[in-house]
């Protein structure tokens, strides 16, 4: 296992201990009291309580499902990178140099015109010998400083967790429609960091050619965004400058509000159901303390920090190069 | 071989021998030109029906575009060669692993690239 492998594991890792904090609610306000309850438990509680534990658990194997897929198709594509790649060419490597992308630029041998990062904690660069060549220097130059903007955000990392949290919420599917509004916006400013470093012109250029071409190349992959309604934002943003508006979606909102209420019901009826906090305080035996839950709630501290300086090592070394043949 | 490399281990040998007669078309095929570009050279020719076995199968992997015209398909490839094909199918399938927006789009709209265009001639000048 490498590298980039543990240190993804120990942040799902953290990332689970953060559910379980979650799940806390359910285990002192629902099953303590359903346990510790003298005689038969109320039946309308039990049946309301069963029902949040089922979407508690549904909830947490989709989430578990979709980050086990990812980090499988994660070390599918790099190897795939690594099966299909070949020694960059000069000027590749002059431009990835220039632009603070020395090590983490790969070339696929295809004739194919594309461009990606991928790699959720070491991101590099994937460009395509079809692409490259029909590039000029300033056009290389500005998918460069797109994908770096890409690399130094982490955005594979981010793209990850947003599809196992959306995977996760699947009462909510508003959250769906902000990932992709958020996958959207970042493309958007990635656009924009290209332009700022190279002009609109080169960056426009590059756009065209990796869309346009003969017509075996427009039957093709759908990324993860639906490609014309992308385009054309793209294509606003660069001819007036202005970053495009996107319009939530009221219905997807109200599906979200409705998901979100019915939890929230069904939460409260549980705990209602099955004696409220007055059951928890008998099968405690005490009372709870404003300093105790003071501290209880204090104990999410570390694991958050340690989120949160996780995060921070990783953008810091996704802005720095990479040694020449650093392992993925 | 015209295009695609002798690479592809993910297609079986039949598969690569349409593959290769797709991409040396350089334009949608119809199963028939498929089976006479294979049978040229052969001595026990190919059946139709297994060829179009075949370009179903590859189509149903991707590989393959498949669309209606007049009363039968035609076929094109989905990328000019396997590397293309295995890395967009896989970025097609994980779209979240990667960021992949320098990429063909999915029929990209001509509308939108006339915009493009326009642009670039506006900047141009």
């Amino acid at each position: 296992m490498d590298s980039a492998t543990r240190n993804l594991l120990g942040l799902l890792g953290v990332a689970i201990t953060l559910t379980a904090y979650v799940l806390c609610g359910f285990v002192t306000y629902i099953l303590v009291p359903f346990l510790a309850v003298a005689g038969s438990p109320p039946l309308a509680g039990t049946l309301a309580g069963a029902a949040v534990a089922a979407l508690l658990l549904v909830a947490a194997a989709r989430a578990s499902a979709v980050a086990r897929e990812q980090v499988r198709a994660a070390h599918l594509l790099a190897t795939q990178v690594e099966a299909r790649g070949g020694p960059l060419p000069s000027r590749l490597h002059r431009a990835a140099v220039e632009m603070g992308l020395g090590g983490r630029v790969e070339l696929i041998e295809s004739r194919a015109p594309f461009s990606f990062v991928y790699g959720p904690l070491e991101p590099r660069v994937a460009i395509s010998r079809g692409f490259l060549v029909t590039l000029d220097p300033d056009e290389l130059r500005a998918v460069l400083a797109h994908e770096r903007y890409h690399v130094r955000k982490l955005d594979p990392l981010r793209a990850l967790v947003g599809a196992t949290f959306v995977r996760a919420f699947f009462l909510m599917p508003f959250c769906a429609a902000l990932r992709d509004r958020y996958l959207k916006g970042r493309e958007l400013a990635a656009d924009r960091a290209a332009g700022r470093a190279c002009g609109t012109r080169p960056l426009g250029g590059a756009l065209l050619k990796a869309m346009d071409g003969p017509a075996w190349r427009k039957p093709s992959v759908s990324a993860a965004l639906g490609g014309g309604e992308l385009l054309a934002a793209r294509i606003e943003q660069l001819e007036t400058g202005l970053v495009p508006r996107t319009d939530a979606s009221l219905a997807g909102l109200g599906r979200s509000a409705l998901g979100a209420v019915t939890f929230t019901c069904l939460f409260v009826a549980a705990i209602a159901g099955l004696g409220g906090i007055g059951a928890v305080h008998a099968a405690a035996a005490r009372e709870f303390s404003v300093s105790g839950t003071l501290l209880g709630a204090a104990c999410l501290a570390p694991p958050v920090l340690a989120v949160a300086l996780s995060y921070r090592r990783l953008a810091r070394r996704a802005g720095r190069p990479l040694p020449i043949g650093a392992r993925r | 071989m015209v295009d695609g490399g002798s690479s592809h281990d993910e297609f079986g040998p039949l598969e690569r021998e349409v593959m290769d007669a797709v991409w040396a078309a350089r334009a949608p095929v119809a199963v028939r030109e498929v089976v006479d570009r294979l049978n040229e050279d052969r001595a026990d020719p190919l059946a139709y029906t297994t060829v179009m076995t075949v370009m179903s199968r590859l189509a149903e992997k991707r590989a393959l575009e498949r669309r209606k015209v007049g009363r039968g398909y035609v076929y094109e490839a989905a990328a000019p060669d396997a590397a293309g094909i295995a890395v967009k199918e896989l970025l097609r399938r994980h779209g979240d692993v990667a960021v992949a927006h320098l990429v063909d789009e999915a029929r990209a709209d001509p509308e939108l690239l006339d915009r493009l265009r326009r642009l670039l001639e506006d900047r141009d000048g």
